[in-house]
């Protein structure tokens, strides 16, 4: 790690620490309400997967029905988690990208308050068999326009720090982080207005809905893991990013074709035969700047295989990064007319779904994560082993949720195709492979539930005060960084 | 920054100091920031021959997705022909295979049966008090002309089967069956849950029909049962290990 | 504060269009409502309606029909002599219904 770093001069520390220290309530928050989100919805997830093997299991709770745990579980995992988490990534990254403080915490911190608030009921009415039924919108109605209004109060600051940022080039991340901010209300909106509001034509409240659904991805949860992997890598290995250009090349074709996404999921349906089709062919395209990005970021750490080893975030956002790749890859291969046809009502579109949204969004979110807290608590993470464990269960579990709901999919539809079977063939086919779905959401719980005991204790500022990193490799004589000091506090430093 | 005034000691962590100076000197001792290196500007790489090659193949797929779904922004192209597989039609050449009539006659009458048997149920019970059992009822194992009356035509009025009295009314459940099935529905409750009486051929089911068409088609009572129909119905007799043809029913001729 | 390009000016105005932003297309959605084609499949509608007047029609003899006040009597009446109700021969003959006391022939 011995390349020519800038040391920051003090003027710049000064800036970060109290650009930590400015919004510190609202993303401390954000993040640990998440990852509580995050523990409650892969339960849900573990129930609605053990439903699907066992449909005896708990059905002595009606909460629990496997309509409405299937709900509970995607609606949790977004809104709950993704939501929360890319709230915090944007409003600290933009913050430290603008070079702005945060001057508006208490109204961030009251409005995500708001936000667990409006999430926790749309839940609740989910489990009382009141949601909407419509994939990843399956809160009642009322409920959207309070998530808007929060969404606006949490993250408009961000606009104007961007807005009012000292004159300079625009980072990479900004691009990103920008486009998800404009491009998430477009999409909410649209798809609350039409599938909501106006008493549209059922189709077409089908396609917008499947449209938010493949959009809330690619325009959303996608540009933010982005924005956090292309300012993470070149911060942890001080390397500079290894193309620009590449980078403006992945950006733009993710803005040129993600926003056709979604309508994939309404194959044979009785809708214009073009809006389909385009839905998968903006599906095989999202390869495009999948490889960009990917090239881009691994071009940027590599050769540094120590810094990935020992950095807990730079980990997570590699393996993010790379499962990235392997989402677009897979991307291509499911979204051809073929395999279309024989997954479209199968487990594989809720393996890929949770491939994008675990494997891509969420790895990147926790190495964002494992990067902003410690400088927001000014404390260190307390156990290598907890991130060690929360690291290798999720890539273990990711790749087993996606391998056994890809290969169930498709074997499940070739039971569907199969004329001459009876139905029961097909569910005896998918039982079998969500049994290992189950064990793997088992797994992936395991991870976050230490993830979460982890953030819990940070939060309560009971992290090692300690000037050096929580590193996963504890195996260095002398460290890079010099003595190992603590951490003052405040009170002895105004002696 | 937000200053709360606070003493110290109560919250030693979060206490802010109002003297921007030592608040500063305070933060200039935060090793994270003070360890985190500066994004730098960006390297010029330029975009790699073999991006633009993987993406123009990418891009060939993605087209070729896109042209199977006929005309861009083509609103009134609403189902893709060629898009619904026809079932595989039932191979015609299958053998067939002889099998013995009562196998037959069970089979097909148990289909039948889907008719009666919300009334006399599965097993042939009935409901007591409200539905006669079929099972070890006289009206089953006896007469195959009364038999067939009741189902052809229903009976209504005092029926007395298996020693309980029964006043209820049964429709013509059976008015649409023709000879084969009638047959084998009658075969099938005679030869099940323990009856043992003899089975009833097509040609016996035939000429039930005509006799029920020669009365009209009221329903029947016990008394008219008992006094006009109490007698086997005239026809081929068959016998329950006869090889028949699966589909035409004929009994195969044992030259073969 | 000087003029650069953080003031309070700035920020105001970065909020409201950012607002703008946010919800135009929500607003160009209400504004292009009226405008959009009424897709309306008339023939259908022209064969419901002679449907519906039918429907309102026997949906309105049937309200004038109801006697509320009779209704209730004859439910508090039957209330009243619950407990005291035998089975009675109707005047229809239920399928395979058993025989009524009367009816049954004596042990």
């Amino acid at each position: 790690m011995a390349e020519n770093n800038s040391t920051a001069d003090s003027k710049d520390v000064v800036l970060r620490s109290s650009i930590d220290r400015s919004l510190r309530h609202p993303v401390m928050f954000l993040f640990a309400s998440g990852a509580l989100w995050l523990v409650l919805s892969i339960v849900l997830g573990l129930v609605a997967s053990a439903k699907k093997h066992n449909p005896e299991f708990l059905t002595c709770f009606s909460w629990l029905d496997a309509g409405k745990v299937d709900a509970a579980h995607m609606s949790a995992m977004i809104y709950g988690w993704g939501l929360q988490a890319a709230f915090g990534i944007i409003i600290w990254l933009m913050a430290r990208l603008s070079r702005k403080e945060c001057t508006a915490s208490g109204i961030i911190l009251w409005a995500a308050h708001v936000w667990n608030a409006v999430v926790s009921y749309g839940i609740i009415r989910i489990m009382m068999g009141e949601g909407s039924g419509v994939t990843y919108m399956e809160f009642p109605s009322e409920v959207w326009p309070l998530l808007l209004v929060c969404y606006t109060t949490i993250t408009i600051w961000s606009l104007v720090q961007f807005q009012v940022r000292d004159a300079g080039h625009v980072y990479v991340s900004q691009w990103y982080l920008l486009a998800g901010l404009l491009w998430f209300p477009w999409i909410a909106v649209t798809a609350w207005v039409f599938v909501f509001l106006m008493d549209g034509h059922p189709l077409m409240v089908a396609g917008v809905a499947g449209w938010f659904k493949g959009t809330l991805f690619s325009l959303f949860f996608l540009p933010v893991a982005l924005g956090s992997a292309y300012y993470l890598a070149p911060k942890v290995t001080g390397r500079p990013v290894y193309s620009y250009n590449i980078a403006l090349f992945g950006f733009w074709s993710l803005a040129v074709f993600g926003p056709w996404a979604g309508m994939e999921k309404l194959f044979g349906a009785p809708v214009p035969q073009f809006l389909p089709y385009a839905g998968a062919a903006s599906m095989i395209l999202i390869l495009i700047p999948a490889i960009a990005v990917g090239y881009n970021i691994i071009k940027t750490v590599i050769g540094n295989s120590e810094v990935i080893a020992e950095s807990p975030s730079l980990r997570f956002t590699a393996a993010g990064v790379v499962l990235f790749l392997a989402f677009g890859g897979l991307s291509v291969l499911l979204h051809t007319v073929p395999a279309l046809k024989l997954t479209q009502f199968t487990y594989t579109g809720y393996g890929f779904d949770i491939l994008g949204l675990y494997g891509v969004f969420s790895l990147c979110a926790f190495g964002a994560i494992y990067f902003i807290v410690p400088r927001i608590t000014r404390r260190e993470w307390l156990s290598r082993r907890f991130i060690k464990w929360h690291f290798f269960c999720s890539i273990y579990g990711i790749s087993s949720v996606v391998i056994c709901a890809i290969a169930g999919g498709l074997s499940q539809g070739q039971g569907i195709e199969d004329l001459s079977q009876p139905f029961g063939t097909m569910a005896e086919r998918a039982s079998q492979f969500s049994w290992g779905v189950t064990l793997a959401w088992a797994f992936i719980l395991f991870a976050n539930f230490f993830f979460c005991l982890h953030l819990f204790l940070m939060w309560a500022r009971l992290g090692r005060r300690s000037s050096h990193p929580t590193l996963l490799d504890a195996h260095h004589p002398t460290s890079p960084h010099g003595p190992e000091g603590e951490v003052d506090n405040y009170s002895s430093a105004s002696a | 920054m937000s200053d709360s005034s606070s003493s110290s000691d109560l919250r030693p962590d979060l206490d802010e100091s109002i003297n921007v100076q030592d608040a500063h000197s305070a933060l200039k001792g935060d090793p994270a920031a003070g360890r985190e290196k500066s994004v730098r500007e960006n390297g010029m790489e330029a975009v790699s021959l073999w991006l633009v090659l993987i993406s123009a193949i990418v891009v060939l797929a993605a087209g070729a997705v896109m042209g199977q779904g006929g005309s861009f922004f083509g609103y009134s192209e609403l189902v893709k022909e060629g898009y619904m597989r026809t079932p595989s039609p039932v191979p015609q050449d299958a053998p067939k295979v002889p099998i013995a009539a009562l196998a037959l006659f069970q089979k097909e009458g148990k289909k039948v049966y889907g008719t009666c048997v919300a009334c006399h149920q599965d097993s042939g019970l009935g409901q007591t008090g409200q539905f006669p059992p079929l099972a070890g009822s006289e009206w089953v194992l006896g007469s195959t002309e009364a038999l067939s009356m009741i189902i052809h035509n229903g009976v209504a009025g005092n029926i007395e089967v298996a020693g309980t009295q029964y006043n209820g009314n049964m429709s013509a459940f059976g008015a649409n069956l023709n000879a084969k099935e009638l047959a084998a529905l009658m075969t099938y409750i005679r030869t099940s849950w323990g009856n043992d009486a003899s089975l009833v051929s097509p040609s016996m089911a035939a000429n039930a029909l005509e006799i029920s068409k020669k009365r009209g088609g009221a329903q029947t009572s016990a008394e008219e049962l008992k006094k006009e129909h109490d007698k086997m119905l005239p026809g081929d007799i068959l016998a329950p290990d006869t090889m028949l043809d699966p589909e035409t029913w004929e009994p195969i001729s044992t030259e073969e | 504060m000087d003029h650069t390009r953080d003031n309070p000016l700035k920020r105001f105005s970065a909020f409201w269009i950012a607002i703008l932003l946010a919800t135009s297309f929500g607003i160009a959605l209400i504004i292009t409502q009226p405008f959009a084609p009424d897709k309306t499949d008339k023939a259908y509608e022209m064969v419901s309606e002679g449907r519906l007047e039918i429907k309102d029609g026997i949906d309105r003899a049937q309200d004038d029909a109801l006697n509320e006040a009779a209704l209730a009597e004859a439910l508090q009446a039957q209330a009243k002599s619950f407990d005291k109700n035998t089975e009675s021969k109707g005047s229809m003959p239920v399928p395979g219904a058993a025989p009524t006391p009367s009816e049954k022939p004596a042990e």
